[in-house]
């Protein structure tokens, strides 16, 4: 703002006379008109007043009060009170609700009852002995099992695995019997390796026949071995294993036994040992190391 | 005048919904009595007055939105409120199909009508020589005798040169002085 003097050397310097004049504005205002003009320009803007009203200045703390009461945590106690917004001192805390007549005088001895005589009963005792049998609960198993089952269970998954006693595989004598069992193992296993190929050579023959067109078996060979039943195979199996069984001698081994376990018998043999028996009793090809 | 932080405040607060009435009130209340007076001096009976007020607050309503800060709040609502009483004036002149000497008579009546008003005192004589200057001049004169606005903000509300704002300010005042003279 110009200072005023500037403008009265400037007015007075065009004329004195209207300089000399006082600036009061000489018109009347209606009472009151400044006052009502802010409510009346926004009733005309179309700004809509809040159908609820709040105290002048409610909003200015609100987010302060609410943040200390979290901060704080929620309290029942006056300061609580004390922290309300104004508008709630000036409201009586009589609860407007009403209740039946003799309400209360009705009420009172019914939770009387029901504070001695609760809802849900336990036997007499019942928590008296309830910590013992917790506390012994965890030593005892639930479950039960036949008498002399763990003690059997091992012989009976052996004999269904159909492995050889270790007694019979690895006599006391270790050295002494290994090498039997080798020799007896390389028979085992080229007759049974012989028997496996005639056999797959029998079933697959005419499939190769059909395929390559060569190699095909003499038609009187096929003929026969068509004739040759199931049950007729199977004897003669049996027949074999017995005759390389008794070949073997000493040989303890059945013919079911395949290489993995044997190995898993001979497990417990070290290399050394089986080397040490070897160069002593044996040819270094049918070794056979862990 | 300048642009106080309140002002800048007040501008961000309508832009916000929540608290857009309320500034607005708040810009009421600050600038009410000097757009009023402004607006007195040039049509002279309150009634008018207040309904050329009340257009100026919903034309700053209704643009304030638009307002980009370029200029002072203070110097767009005294643009706003200038605009609107030569609007208004040139409404009642073509309503009464009246002449320009005519229309001056007209505004000296009101004055003259006015329930406080003394023919013996300077300033009602003062208020009947308002009357007799051209629009654009009282204006001027008005702005710089009772608002004391500098020239320079005067040239902003009037869209008009400083030096142009001095000549009429100074014939303005030449006039009054031969009115009060010869009155």
């Amino acid at each position: 703002m110009e200072e005023r003097n500037e403008i009265s050397v400037e007015l007075s310097a065009i004329s004195a006379l209207v300089g000399g004049i006082s600036r009061q504005t000489p018109y009347g205002v209606p009472v009151g008109y400044f006052d009502q003009l802010p409510a009346t320009v926004m009733r005309r803007v179309g700004a809509k007043s809040p159908a609820f009203q709040v105290p002048d200045g409610y909003f200015d703390g609100f987010a302060a009060q609410v943040l200390a009461r979290i901060k704080g945590g929620v309290s029942t106690g006056e300061a609580d009170v004390d922290e309300l917004p104004p508008i709630f001192s000036r409201i009586g805390r009589v609860t407007p609700y009403q209740v039946p007549e003799g309400y209360w005088g009705e009420l009172s001895p019914l939770l009387a009852v029901l504070r001695d005589e609760p809802a849900y009963a336990v036997p007499e005792g019942y928590f008296d002995e309830l910590s013992p049998v917790l506390t012994v609960a965890h030593e005892r198993s639930t479950y039960r099992v036949p008498e002399g089952y763990l003690e059997a269970l091992a012989g009976q998954i052996l004999e269904k695995v159909k492995v050889i006693p270790m007694e019979r595989v690895i006599p006391m004598e270790r050295g002494a019997t290994t090498g039997k069992v080798l020799k007896g193992n390389w028979w085992k296993y080229s007759s049974v390796a012989s028997i496996a190929a005639c056999l797959l050579l029998i079933f697959t023959w005419p499939q190769v026949d059909n395929k390559r067109g060569e190699g095909a078996m003499p038609p009187d060979i096929t003929q026969a071995l068509q004739k040759v039943s199931d049950g007729e195979m199977q004897a003669y199996l049996d027949d074999q294993r017995t005759l390389l069984a008794d070949a073997g001698g000493t040989s303890t081994a059945t013919l079911d036994m395949n290489e993995g376990e044997v190995k898993s018998v001979l497990g417990e043999v070290s290399d050394n040992d089986l080397q040490q028996y070897m160069e002593e009793h044996g040819k270094a090809d049918d070794l056979a190391t862990n | 005048m300048g642009v106080t932080i309140q002002d800048t405040e007040l501008l961000l607060q309508f832009r916000e919904p929540a608290t857009r009435e309320r500034a607005f009130t708040a810009i009421i209340k600050k600038y009410q009595e000097k757009l009023y007076w402004h607006i007195r001096r040039m049509v002279v009976e309150h009634e008018d007055t207040n309904d050329v007020l009340q257009n100026v607050f919903i034309r700053v309503w209704n643009g304030l939105d638009n307002f980009r800060e370029d200029s002072q709040l203070y110097t767009w609502l005294y643009r706003i409120a200038t605009n609107e009483c030569l609007s208004y004036l040139e409404q009642q002149k073509r309503k009464s199909s009246a002449s320009l000497d005519e229309m001056e008579s007209g505004l000296s009546n009101k004055v003259i009508a006015d329930k406080y008003f003394d023919p013996n005192k300077l300033e009602w004589k003062l208020q009947l020589a308002i009357q007799q200057l051209p629009e654009k001049q009282r204006v001027v004169f008005t702005l710089r005798y009772y608002d004391e606005m500098p020239y320079e903000e005067m040239s902003r509300v009037l869209d008009t040169s400083e030096g142009a704002l001095k000549a009429s300010y100074h014939h303005a005042v030449k006039k009054i002085e031969d009115y009060i003279l010869n009155r």
